[in-house]
């Protein structure tokens, strides 16, 4: 909400500048963002008098002008057909830029030079008025600054005002706010009611309202005579300075006191109302509305509408009817106010998608009390703007009057809460000057009651921070908790994912964050991808299409980084991702959250260097990736077998199992995806699910060797088809003590090995914890082994 | 005869200081040392001296054997630090390294892990909810009803009905009291999503959500906590500044300033010339929020804070866009 600092000085005498007011405020909880000073952009455009007016020689509805602005007088050519002679007018001087961006500039129009322009109401932004210059009373001095003649420079103080404080939405309650903060009394907003006409307002209109619990008041006034037209300047300028545009005279008084008492206020014309009987009452199913905006509305039992007795004229609170709008043809005005439900006007704006001034007051809760003086205040505006004649009286249903709510305020409770003792007396003069009434129970007790329009206040600790707001949280003193420290570990998790970080960075990748949200068409288009995952958690209002599925596994935001990268040349890249992916439960639960571990790697196994290139990337780089994370997550007891993953479809891939529970692949990403991100070379992958690897594990120190080892090498043919793996837990199943370490030290096919075998060179260690073993004890074991294996594969030894 | 000996010492370390490689020193040791050296000899005529003179003669000429050994010593010693002298002068030490490749941590995650030690070091657990969350616990729990004005604050992304992108990390604090009893110290960090997106926001982000619930606890204490945990993370000159505000799940409400760490508050760009910035949110705990999770508001009383991380990240590390943060550039990761 916008308003101006010397609107404020209307109701209140301010003494702070308009900063300090705006950071007592702000430190009151009514926080100003922003602090606008207006006018400054005209500072060029002064009063000018017409002194001669002479038909352009080259244009039929041109003419040129000699204005007087005090220092010199300027030929200025003129389109507008409005001015006399004599005339004061704004004259926007050269190197004046309008309120809409325009910069005057110095030029010749059809042959003739102009050397300013004489304005318009709507060229200065005062109001929709553009048939004609904008015409000033004739003691408007000559030369003198528009801005400060008009007192359009003014500072506007922007606030974001927090939902609860809808009391705070209009003028009046801002200056209450102020009042309490600075000890100064509010000036009284005096309504001098004009004289009331002869006709009395209960014969020219019945109104009834059949849903008391959305309309607990209404009430209304009757203007007749009135003439619709342009406002006069103090009211568009009022409204101006809140960033209110003027629309017309009517129109201006309502959105007016809406702003000075924050009570929205509908007006309708009177002469359109059916049979001059009002209904208050719930839509019925499938009534229709056209709002003023144009649009048909189909309504639903909930909506509340004003009705006359053919046809709903306004959608409560809201918007009102095309039907009963106010046109330069209107005579005699109905104005509505009244105090609609706030949780009814917010369904009914959140299901037409209406969100207005006026329904945003109702939705927060205005002042019952003020419907009346609002009316009235509006009722002697229109009369004065208007020229219109009030009827006698006015119309208000008020069966069941709010009662303000009375809460115990147990002053222990204020130290408990602040953690500090604010003077008894202190406390009454906050709660007092916020029109807060107090009576005191006993020692400890008051009981406090809130004024109506306070819908924020239900509670003691609603008090409590009432007192504290006003006391100052600046006053209040820094402590530290003194409690108990539970001794439950939660943290552990946590802990596990630093660890994980640690290790995948000391291994190179760099950590990346993805958006939880994937697009539907990555998807889509990768049918292997497609294929596996129809249960997909959708977004049901998402931002963009790329953003509407919640992933379920990190491998295509990490792509999609190492396009990002490759595009903007980065060679050796190496990214992992720590997050969480989504899948499916049944209706009605919660999806299952689990927290996966996804790496990608791209490039050479060594970042360049003079020494020469280093190879590209391999199948066996990404698995060492894995063996050493385990490792240094000191996680043995797995394997590494081949196995399909979706996003590594028909490329080399395998799945880490522990058991035989896959806890997560690695391998070769599928083509298709390289393709649909335009990446150019291979990329190999990791995703882990990160449950599987956080087991308890009890680290157990083994005795350090004191004997030294035996090396034998041995090379050996196997068939083809006899996976490594194999081979070695055949060895390692021989369960040979004194055999520590297998190393395979070369795989070699060609010259000397048959075709559909190949050779695999082997070193065994074999060492003794107990003694040091003699060539005789490390012979008999490797022929052990050597017979065995020749035995199970066919191997055999090469020469 | 210790003439002789004198001569002899004299020469042999003459000719040893002449000597410029290991390999000739070896002759020049033989010469002198060897089994038939110089030394040896002069030992052998020993024998026929007569009896008086032997023991000091023999004295004399074990002495003079040691001396040339030490100098013998000495000069091998002097080489051989020469030679690796030599070798070293040889390559050019400025060629660039050979380099590793190195990973780095992301800014968020950096952040995040300081405020999970500044927070242990106050007594602080982690705790965790899921991102995708109910309704209840991320609104109707939190005293923000259907309906609710409140509920504009949050722009919420969501997969059905009852069922959405948590807003916020305040849920956690839901979940963490239905599950556990006062005493009550954690903090709640995590993705949280908005449908929002423009130069200053992100439709995701990261949050920390604080929690203390005990027998007492007080606005003062809650001052406190925020102090203690903005002087570590920024740096102990930093001013705060407590503000009134409003969440539906706390009252009284605070927004939380501090003073800009670009300009030391004397304003700039960054803090819109206020000098000021915001970064928390926090509040004693509304006791709505107590009778949801079946608390009893006269027992037990607490606080409740969250910040957002992209926002502590910027101020520390100077980054100016908070997309960054989702774009994974390489040029950008590897600066942390």
């Amino acid at each position: 909400m916008k308003i101006s600092y010397k609107l404020i000085q209307k109701y209140i005498d301010c003494s702070l500048s308009p900063e300090a007011l705006a950071d007592k405020l702000t430190m009151a909880g009514l926080e100003v963002c922003a602090i606008e000073k207006t006018g400054l952009d005209l500072s060029s455009c002064v009063v000018g008098q017409i002194l001669e007016i002479q038909p352009h020689p080259d244009a039929d509805r041109l003419t040129v002008c000699q204005v007087n602005i005090g220092t010199e007088v300027l030929p200025i050519v003129c389109g507008a057909q409005n001015m006399k002679l004599n005339d004061k007018v704004p004259v926007a001087l050269v190197s004046c830029r309008l309120p809409g961006g325009f910069l005057i500039k110095k030029s010749k129009i059809r042959g003739v030079s102009s050397q300013g322009m004489m304005c318009s109401e709507k060229e200065l932004n005062l109001s929709e008025e553009a048939s004609g210059l904008m015409i000033l009373p004739s003691e408007a001095p000559i030369g003198k600054e528009i801005c400060s003649y008009l007192g359009l420079d003014d500072v506007v103080l922007e606030l974001d005002l927090t939902p609860n404080r809808g009391d705070c939405l209009s003028v009046r309650g801002i200056v209450r706010e102020i009042a309490t903060l600075t000890n100064e009394t509010t000036k009284k907003i005096t309504i001098d009611m004009p004289p009331e006409g002869n006709t009395n307002i209960q014969d020219m209109m019945s109104i009834r309202v059949d849903a008391p619990d959305l309309c607990p008041r209404y009430s209304a006034s009757i203007i007749s005579d009135v003439t619709i037209g342009p406002s006069p300047l103090w009211l568009v300028q009022q409204l101006q300075s809140m960033g209110i545009r003027s629309i017309n005279n009517v129109v201006d008084v309502t959105n007016f006191v809406m702003m000075e008492w924050g009570q929205p206020l509908h007006a309708f014309d009177y002469d359109l109302i059916q049979e001059k009987r009002i209904i208050v009452r719930r839509a019925k199913e499938k009534e229709k509305i056209i709002t003023l905006d144009e649009v048909e509305r189909q309504l639903i039992a909930e909506n509340l509408v004003i009705v006359d007795t053919k046809q709903a004229i306004a959608l409560a609170g809201v918007m009102g009817g095309a039907n009963t709008e106010i046109s330069n043809q209107t005579h005699t005005i109905l104005l509505e106010s009244a105090f609609f439900d706030p949780i009814s006007i917010r369904r009914t704006s959140a299901l037409f998608g209406l969100h207005s001034e006026a329904s945003h007051r109702f939705e927060r809760g205005i002042d019952p009390d003020s419907v009346i003086l609002a009316l009235n205040r509006a009722t002697q505006l229109i009369v004065e703007v208007t020229g219109g004649k009030p009827a006698k009286g006015i119309i208000d249903i008020y069966p069941t009057p709010f009662q303000p709510q009375n809460i115990t305020l147990r002053l222990p409770m204020v130290k408990k809460v602040l953690g500090i003792e604010i003077p008894e007396k202190k406390i009454y003069q906050i709660l007092q000057n916020m029109d807060f009434s107090i009576q005191r129970i006993d020692e400890q007790k008051l009981a406090v009651l809130a004024p109506v329009f306070r819908w924020d206040i239900k509670r003691e600790v609603d008090l409590i921070e009432e007192i504290a707001r006003i006391y100052g949280y600046e006053n209040i003193p820094v402590s530290l908790p003194t409690g108990t420290i539970s001794a439950e570990k939660k943290t552990k998790l946590r802990n596990f994912e630093t660890k994980i970080r640690d290790i995948l960075v000391g291994l190179g990748f760099s950590e990346a964050i993805n958006f939880s949200f994937i697009s539907k068409k990555i998807m889509d288009d990768l049918p292997q991808v497609n294929a596996e995952s129809e249960e997909r958690i959708y977004l049901k209002n998402p931002l963009t299409e790329d953003q509407n599925v919640m992933r379920n596994s990190l491998i295509a935001g990490l792509c999609k980084n190492i396009a990002f990268n490759q595009n903007r040349q980065a060679q050796n890249i190496r990214l992992f991702e720590l997050g969480r992916c989504f899948i499916p439960s049944s209706s009605g639960s919660l999806p299952k959250e689990k927290m996966m571990l996804g790496a990608v790697m791209q490039g050479s196994r060594d970042p360049a260097s003079w020494q020469g290139k280093s190879e590209s990337l391999t199948f066996f780089d990404v698995k060492g990736v894995v063996e050493a994370f385990m490792s240094a997550l000191g996680i043995c007891d797995y394997t590494i077998c081949s196995d399909n993953y979706i996003w590594m479809g028909s490329c080399h891939c395998c799945s880490i199992r522990v058991g035989n529970q896959p806890i997560g692949f690695l391998g070769e990403i599928d083509k298709s995806i390289l393709e649909y991100f335009d990446i150019t070379k291979n990329i190999f992958g990791i995703e882990i699910e990160i449950e599987f690897l956080n087991m308890p594990k009890k680290r157990t120190l083994k005795p350090i060797p004191k004997y030294p080892s035996i090396t034998r090498d041995l090379a050996l043919i196997i068939p083809e088809e006899i996976p490594y793996q194999e081979l070695y837990k055949s060895i390692r199943d021989m369960n040979i003590k004194i055999l520590q370490k297998i190393y395979l030290f070369d795989v070699y096919r060609g010259d000397q090995v048959p075709s559909g075998e190949k050779s695999f060179g082997l070193s065994l260690i074999y060492q003794s914890l107990e003694k040091t073993l003699t060539d005789k004890q490390v012979n008999a074991m490797h022929k052990k082994i050597i017979n065995h294996l020749k035995q199970k594969f066919h191997a055999s030894l090469r020469e | 005869m210790l003439e002789q000996l004198k001569n002899l010492q004299i020469a042999a370390k003459n000719e040893f200081l002449k000597i410029k490689d290991a390999g000739s020193l070896e002759q020049i040791r033989v010469k002198y040392l060897g089994r038939k050296g110089l030394i040896s000899q002069l030992m052998k005529t020993i024998a026929s001296l007569p009896p008086e003179e032997k023991p000091l003669i023999g004295k004399k000429a074990n002495e003079c054997k040691r001396v040339i050994e030490y100098f013998l010593e000495e000069r091998l010693s002097q080489l051989k630090q020469k030679s690796t002298k030599n070798k070293k002068e040889k390559i050019d030490l400025t060629l660039p390294a050979f380099p590793f490749l190195t990973g780095h941590k992301h800014p968020i995650t950096l952040v995040l892990e300081e405020t999970y030690q500044i927070f242990a070091g106050l007594g602080f657990e982690i705790a965790e909810g899921p991102e995708i969350e109910k309704d209840f616990y991320n609104f109707e729990a939190l005293n923000i009803p259907k309906d609710h004005p409140a509920r504009d604050m949050h722009d919420t992304f969501y997969i059905s009905k009852e069922i959405l992108l948590r807003t916020h990390t305040s849920p956690v604090q839901i979940r963490t009291m239905e599950k556990t009893h006062p005493p009550i110290r954690i903090i709640a960090p995590g993705k949280v999503y908005r449908r929002d997106a423009d130069v200053t926001h992100t439709p995701m982000f990261h949050q920390v959500e604080g929690l203390l619930v005990d027998t007492s606890a007080s606005f003062s204490e809650l001052k406190g906590i925020l102090t203690a945990f903005v002087h570590q993370m920024f740096d102990p000159q930093t001013r705060l500044r407590f503000r009134p505000s409003y969440f539906p799940f706390t009252e009284p409400s605070a927004e939380i300033d501090i003073s800009c760490v670009m300009c030391r508050g004397e304003g700039c760009r960054v803090c819109s010339n206020t000098g000021w910035l915001e970064i928390l949110g926090a509040g004693m705990v509304h006791p709505e929020v107590f009778r949801a999770v079946d608390y009893d508001s006269e027992k037990y009383i607490g606080f409740a804070f969250g910040m957002g991380m992209e926002r502590i990240a910027m101020l520390k590390y100077g980054i100016g866009d908070i997309r960054l943060f989702f774009e994974n550039d390489l040029r950008f990761l590897t600066q942390f």
